[in-house]
């Protein structure tokens, strides 16, 4: 181990001392500011701790994070299937491609006054909304990363596998396409996170979405900014605990890109 | 002239009855790669098929792996028609990169074909082999940690593992530097006599085909047809200097390489400075 040298230590916090600057002004901004509209950062974060240790932490954001995940694991699990189903079986290519361009076309929060309509504000029309947002990036890689895998592993595995295609799928083409799949993962991770709080926007007397859409109409502008505030941090916790399973899943993967690049 | 159309005395293996294979070509040409190619390969004999480059040499081997399907003839291993890769077959690849499974350890590498047997004889089995490729202590290595020599083992242990009747090699030692390539040659030749294995090499380089082969088939450009069959009537084992010192092997090395170069009995031009006994494009 080499000693941390004076550059190494200021290339590793630079971004950070960068983030204290970025609060600062905003505290400053914030105590400069008449309009109410800008609250200083101290009061934010106040208000944050507040709405943490208040009802809201059951009522409203535990409902909201149980929702995206159901969403996100359901459209993810239904992406994986389908996309395995299209990528694998290219005789189904001429049928789909047009359908699934014109689909994913569509901005799936557009979806969501459609979908309040027929079934209201409920959980399985939130969770069904952020379903479909992470269905589509994991379908789209699924099926692509599935196509991309090297013709060379397909051989081996007809050699060694008594060229059962169940088996060529399930021990070859899937591993292979494992980084892929993980990336259309990612996506329709952060994609979950967006529509969960559109989804609540609409009618919605609870969760996340709602508590920051609530606040703006009460003019409780600090705890609109709260409301920010928990949600980025709901995205990194989501964010971080999937890159520790991805690390894990995927070292082969990263190790041998940084062999050959 | 050391040529021979000697029928081997063993029982015929695996054979070629004209086989033919023709694609359809990117612009929609049809490409005839192979045009009629047949041979046989008798039990515990190592035959080499040697060739020109883009002579359709890969082509051939995936055709007769079973893993492409020929527009003529047929290919038959153990008395029956291959339609698709018979079990009994362990084919390694040049392309080791691409053959190999980089999300698997060594150890699953090689246990890879052994799916259904008891845990127990896996681990015995991939033992075994990665004994028999001389690679001991590497077993919880990835693949791509590993030098393209040891990869390239690695391969071969795979294919051993699975007790194979016929071990097919396309171009195995293409890949690799000089010095691993001679050593790869000898230690094929050492595991083909130790295990009496069916050994089916396809490469251009008319030297490996000869140190290695009790037979040599040698092809002509594409559409590529056997030009000449070689009984190679060198003592084993064999060895890198004295083998390849010999007058005979000299003998077998021109006749090779003169069928190659100047082409008798076909029409298609070849280019004519080839440097070495190396025929490269």
């Amino acid at each position: 181990m080499k000693a941390p040298t004076f550059r190494s230590v200021t290339h590793r916090s630079v971004g950070w001392i960068f983030v204290l600057v970025l609060m600062g002004l905003w505290e400053i901004a914030g105590r400069r500011d008449a309009s109410g509209l800008f609250p200083p950062l101290s009061e934010v974060l106040t208000e944050t701790l507040e709405v943490l240790r208040s009802d809201a932490l059951t009522n409203d954001i535990l409902p909201s994070v149980a929702r995206a995940l159901a969403g996100f694991v359901l459209g993810s699990a239904a992406g994986i299937a389908l996309g395995v189903v299209l990528g694998w079986w290219r005789a189904l290519e001429p049928w789909t491609t047009a359908p699934l361009e014109f689909l994913r076309a569509v901005p799936v929060p557009a979806l969501v006054p459609l979908a309040v309509a027929l079934y209201g504000s409920t959980d399985p029309m939130k969770v069904g909304i952020i379903a479909l947002g992470a269905f589509w990036p994991v379908l789209l890689n699924t099926v692509d990363g599935i196509r991309r895998v090297d013709p060379g592993y397909i051989e081996s595995a007809r050699v060694y596998t008594s060229g059962s295609s169940f088996s060529i799928l399930r021990r070859v083409v899937l591993p292979a396409a494992t980084p892929q799949i993980t990336t259309g993962l990612r996506i329709g991770l952060a994609i979950s996170l967006i529509l969960m709080v559109v989804s609540e926007m609409f009618g919605a007397s609870s969760g996340l979405g709602y508590l920051v859409l609530q606040s703006q109409r009460l003019y409780a502008m600090t705890s609109m900014y709260a409301g920010v505030v928990i949600l980025a941090l709901v995205g990194l916790l989501l964010t971080a605990l999937f890159s520790a399973v991805e690390k894990r899943a995927m070292s082969w993967f990263d190790g041998m890109k940084g062999r050959t690049s | 002239m050391t040529i021979s159309t000697t029928t081997s005395p063993a029982p015929v293996l695996l054979s070629a009855d004209g086989i033919g294979k023709t694609y359809v070509g990117e612009k929609g040409a049809q490409v005839e790669a192979i045009g009629d190619v047949s041979f046989t390969v008798a039990e515990g004999e190592f035959v080499a098929i040697v060739g020109p480059s883009g002579c359709g040499k890969t082509t051939l081997l995936r055709t007769i792996a079973g893993l492409l399907k020929p527009s003529r003839g047929e290919i038959r291993f153990d008395d029956k028609a291959v339609r698709r890769v018979p079990d009994g077959f362990g084919i390694v690849f040049q392309e080791y990169n691409r053959s190999l499974f980089p999300w698997l350890t060594v150890r699953k590498n090689v246990e890879f074909g052994l799916k259904d047997l008891p845990r127990q004889l896996r681990t015995e089995r991939a033992a075994e082999a990665l004994a028999r490729v001389h690679l001991a202590g590497v077993e919880d290595q990835y693949p791509w940690q590993l030098s393209g020599g040891m990869q390239q083992r690695v391969a071969i242990a795979r294919a051993l593992a699975t007790h194979p009747r016929v071990l097919l090699m396309d171009e195995p030692f293409a890949s690799v530097d000089a010095q691993t390539r001679i050593n790869l040659e000898l230690m094929t030749a050492e595991i083909s006599a130790e295990l009496g294995l069916t050994t089916l090499l396809i490469t251009h380089d008319i030297d490996e085909a000869i140190f290695l082969a009790d037979r040599v088939f040698v092809l002509s450009a594409r559409p590529s047809h056997v030009l000449m069959e070689v009984a190679v009537d060198l003592p084993r084992p064999r060895d890198e200097l004295a083998t390849k010192a010999d007058p005979r092997f000299l003998d077998y090395r021109r006749t090779v390489y003169d069928a190659i170069v100047h082409p008798t009995t076909d029409t298609t031009p070849i280019a004519t400075t080839i440097p070495r006994a190396e025929v490269l494009t």
